[in-house]
């Protein structure tokens, strides 16, 4: 079964007078439990296409589904709703809330569920920082702490949610080789246990040996699927 | 919700330098704002509460007798006492108000002076009393001194006007003056107190009881003189409740029953007065023909009578008859003799024992001696709006129409007076004609408030958008971020509005103690402003501020949903990117 489907996904940027044509029809299924890998060089549509398939943009022209849901014909509300529940976002450049402490951060999309009590929310966002082995740094702000802690929060945080399927856009493009493979291990060992569908994007060969499928994708366009 | 606003009152000491200047600027303007609305509060309270209210009233019911503005006397105290019963429950207080122009000697010095009544033992409550009190600082002797007739007739001077005639207390002054029925009259008056004037109002009035003073001016005891009626929250009602005393005072037929006598034959009669300027009787002539008299009978002082009456008393034209009746008041009776000018001939529309009479005649005597009703039989019979000559007949006393303003009021004074009736005319004024320039005053200060509304919202204006523009452009990546994550758009509004509702709500109750500090201390200044007409402003040397809760509530909460709808707009914008758009951002 498919847990994410696109199909004749374009996306055009208008830059001045001109149009760059970002992704120009990629037609994509992928199955639930996969960790998929989309490789491809520099300005080739990754981060793009990633949007895309995450529902934090909307394409030009073409369809996602996500499950039996096609994204395209929902409203924002919902959209925003879909996210919340089934999807999870690493960011490359961590992107976790300044104000807040580790532990806060990690607790804040349950808390948009509102549907958990305040005592089980924080229990699950203790357990998950131990789990990426930050139980000491839970009351840190995220300024007080190093590139790869903050990245292994925000994979707490990805994980909270218990999604469906979790986006990861260069996840290790800011880290140093060894604190990146902790981090796919622990991807890998989550899809292992919860069947947790993982794609993210990557220029480091290394990456590629956790992934159980690649998507080779230049200049907008799919150019090899393995 | 909460987490929400945890969020945003972090976010709020993340940027401290800018909030915090942000914070002061509004502040400031709360402060300004809440001061500039006490003080203009606590000068309309100083205005219509103690100046309006003892200067003019709040309504006022004055009178005007031949284009005598100094002639303030109705001779029924019942008829106004009867239409202020039914002024409204807005009524706090009505009383009588005496002044009396005339000039004063002291020691070696004469100057001119209105001696002016105060009730100070009427039945006054005590927070009326202790206002009252307030009025007069002593500098010598004592305000209830006024009450204790031992030494004569007592008297209270202004500080200026006592240095002026050179007077103290104990020492006599001699006035002299002109009385309500306009016989030179002259008292000697002995100084028990000299008094701090609260304001330029109460510089030159010299102040005797409102018993004795009307004793002074010849006031009879049935007599009234203009009526200063005091209003709770005057300004709302001040008009509403002018017009209602104004329907109340609406006059009827002015009758007096009484009976006639010539030549040892007398007869039951009803006099009723006509107006005698041209138009009505132009108006009169044709509608009541005489059987004997001729047609300048009219025009001539004296009387016309009915034709039974004159066939009961054999009266003829020329005949001197003699008019008595009995008096509302005092069982006294009053007396008139005239001469018979003219008898109707029968079918005039008159009853059958009427007598008419020129006005001047007719008020004299019905002023002179205010009559008694009607008996019920006469009453049926008198002349309603139906009978052809009732435009002309004399009414119980004019009553000026009202007006709006100041300069109607005195174009209507005009009007009337060159109308020359001959009759009271009685006027019903609220504080918007009477005492225009302190409501026009209290309005330039409102207005000064208002501004100062403006001025501070557009402060806040420029200084939120501004600071939530940067702001939300610092943070854009954070949006994008927890809009991925899955936040609603409302909730990022939200967000930021909170925040800037908070920094609003934070700062401007630091204003509004500020405001309140500084109110504090600037009312604790004494200042002298002299001669200065503006010292009217100050109480008792002192600026006074009359802040209210519900005013600083109200501003809190304007500047508070001033900011949160300023910061609607940048909100909904930032909040309206999509996620990717949003994490794209770089600056
Ligand atoms: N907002 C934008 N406006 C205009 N062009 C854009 C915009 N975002 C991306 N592009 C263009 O779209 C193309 C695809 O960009 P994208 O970010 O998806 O590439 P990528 O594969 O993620 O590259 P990288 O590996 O360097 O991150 C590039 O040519 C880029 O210049
Ligand atoms: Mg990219």
């Amino acid at each position: 079964m498919n847990i994410i489907e696109t199909t004749g996904l374009v996306k055009d940027y208008p830059l001045g007078k001109t149009t760059v044509h970002a992704v120009r029809g990629i037609d994509l299924a992928i199955a639930k439990g996969d960790i998929l890998s989309i490789i491809g060089p520099s300005g080739s549509g990754k981060t793009t296409l990633l949007n895309l398939i995450g529902c934090i943009d909307t394409p030009t022209a073409g369809r996602v589904k996500i499950g039996d849901t096609d994204v395209t014909a929902l409203d924002d509300r919902r959209v925003t709703d879909l996210r919340l529940h089934r999807i999870g976002f690493i960011f490359q450049t961590f992107n976790l809330i300044p104000v807040l402490t580790a532990l806060e951060n990690v607790e804040f999309p349950m808390l948009l569920m509102k549907h958990h009590s305040r005592a089980e929310i924080r229990r699950r966002a203790q357990q998950l920082l131990e789990d990426v082995g930050l139980a000491e740094y839970v009351q840190h702000r995220p300024a007080e702490l190093s590139g790869g802690q903050r990245q292994r929060v925000a994979i707490a945080r990805a994980l909270v949610t218990d999604p469906d399927i979790v986006l990861a856009d260069e996840p290790t493009a800011n880290l140093d080789s060894v604190t990146g493979a902790s981090i796919l291990d622990a991807m890998r060992e989550m899809n292992a246990k919860q069947q947790t569908t993982f794609i993210f994007s990557t220029h480091d060969a290394n990456v590629l040996k956790y992934a159980k499928n690649i998507v080779k994708i230049k200049d907008g366009l799919i150019a090899r699927e393995a | 919700m909460r987490q929400i606003f945890e969020i945003s009152l972090r976010n709020l000491t993340r940027q401290k330098r800018r909030n915090i200047l942000l914070g002061a600027a509004i502040a400031c303007g709360a402060a300004a704002l809440i001061m500039a609305n006490a003080y203009a509060h606590g000068i309309s309270k100083v205005l219509f509460e103690r100046i309006v209210r003892y200067v003019n009233g709040h309504v006022a019911v004055s009178y005007m007798r031949n284009g005598n503005m100094m002639n303030q006397v109705f001779p029924d105290a019942e008829r106004i006492e009867h239409a202020l019963a039914q002024a409204g429950p807005e009524v706090v207080r009505s009383e009588e108000a005496v002044g009396v122009f005339g000039r004063a000697i002291g020691k070696g010095v004469a100057d001119n002076i209105i001696m002016v009544g105060v009730d100070a033992d009427g039945d006054l409550t005590d927070q009326e009393r202790r206002e009252l009190q307030s009025n007069f600082t002593m500098l010598e002797g004592s305000f209830l001194a006024l009450n204790d007739r031992s030494m004569g007739i007592p008297v209270l001077l202004a500080q200026q006007k006592a240095k002026y005639l050179n007077v103290g207390v104990g020492d006599q002054l001699r006035v002299r003056f002109y009385q309500v029925t306009n016989q030179a009259s002259s008292a000697t008056l002995t100084v028990v107190g000299i008094f701090k004037p609260a304001n330029v109002f109460m510089t030159s009035p010299i102040f005797l009881t409102t018993a004795d003073l009307r004793l002074l001016a010849g006031y009879r005891s049935r007599d009234i003189a203009g009526i200063q009626v005091t209003l709770r929250d005057p300004q709302r009602t001040a008009q509403r409740v002018a017009d209602r005393l104004h329907d109340a005072l609406a006059p009827g037929l002015a009758v007096l029953p009484a009976s006639l006598s010539l030549r040892g034959r007398q007869a039951p009669a009803t006099a009723l007065g006509f107006r005698s300027d041209s138009a009505s009787l132009a108006l009169v002539r044709p509608r009541l023909p005489l059987a004997a008299g001729d047609s300048t009978a009219l025009s001539y002082r004296g009387a016309v009578i009915a034709g039974r009456l004159a066939e009961r008393l054999r009266a003829r034209p020329g005949d001197t008859v003699d008019l008595t009746w009995p008096a509302k008041h005092d069982g006294a009776t009053g007396r008139k003799r005239l001469v018979v000018r003219g008898i109707a001939a029968p079918g005039a529309p008159i009853a059958d024992d009427a007598l008419l009479l020129n006005e001047r005649d007719f008020y004299d005597a019905y002023y002179g001696t205010f009559p008694a009703p009607p008996a019920p039989a006469t009453a049926r019979q008198l002349p309603d709006t139906g009978n052809p000559l009732w435009p002309a007949l004399a009414p119980e006393y004019v009553l000026m129409r009202r007006a709006a303003t100041t300069d109607e009021y005195t174009e209507v004074t005009r009007e009337m007076t060159r109308a020359s009736y001959k009759g009271i005319m009685v006027s019903v004024q609220s504080m918007y004609e009477t005492a225009s320039a302190i409501v026009q005053l209290e309005r330039a200060l409102n207005l000064i408030t208002l501004s100062a509304v403006m001025v501070l919202f557009f402060i806040i204006l420029v200084g939120v958008v501004n600071t939530l523009r940067m702001t939300i452009r610092e943070r854009t990546r954070e949006i994008g971020t927890v809009r991925a994550i899955g936040m609603q758009q409302g909730d990022v509004r939200a967000m930021f509005i909170l925040e800037t509702a908070m920094l609003a709500l934070i700062a401007s109750a630091a204003g509004a103690v500020a405001a309140l500090l500084a109110m504090a201390g600037l009312s604790a200044i004494p200042i002298d402003a002299g001669d200065n007409p503006l010292g009217m402003l100050l109480v008792d040397g002192h600026l006074y501020f009359a802040p209210t809760a519900l005013a600083i509530v109200g501003y809190l909460a304007l500047i508070v949903a001033i900011s949160a709808a300023t910061a609607y707009f940048p909100a909904r914008r930032a909040a309206n990117l999509t996620a990717a758009a949003a994490l794209r951002h770089y600056e």
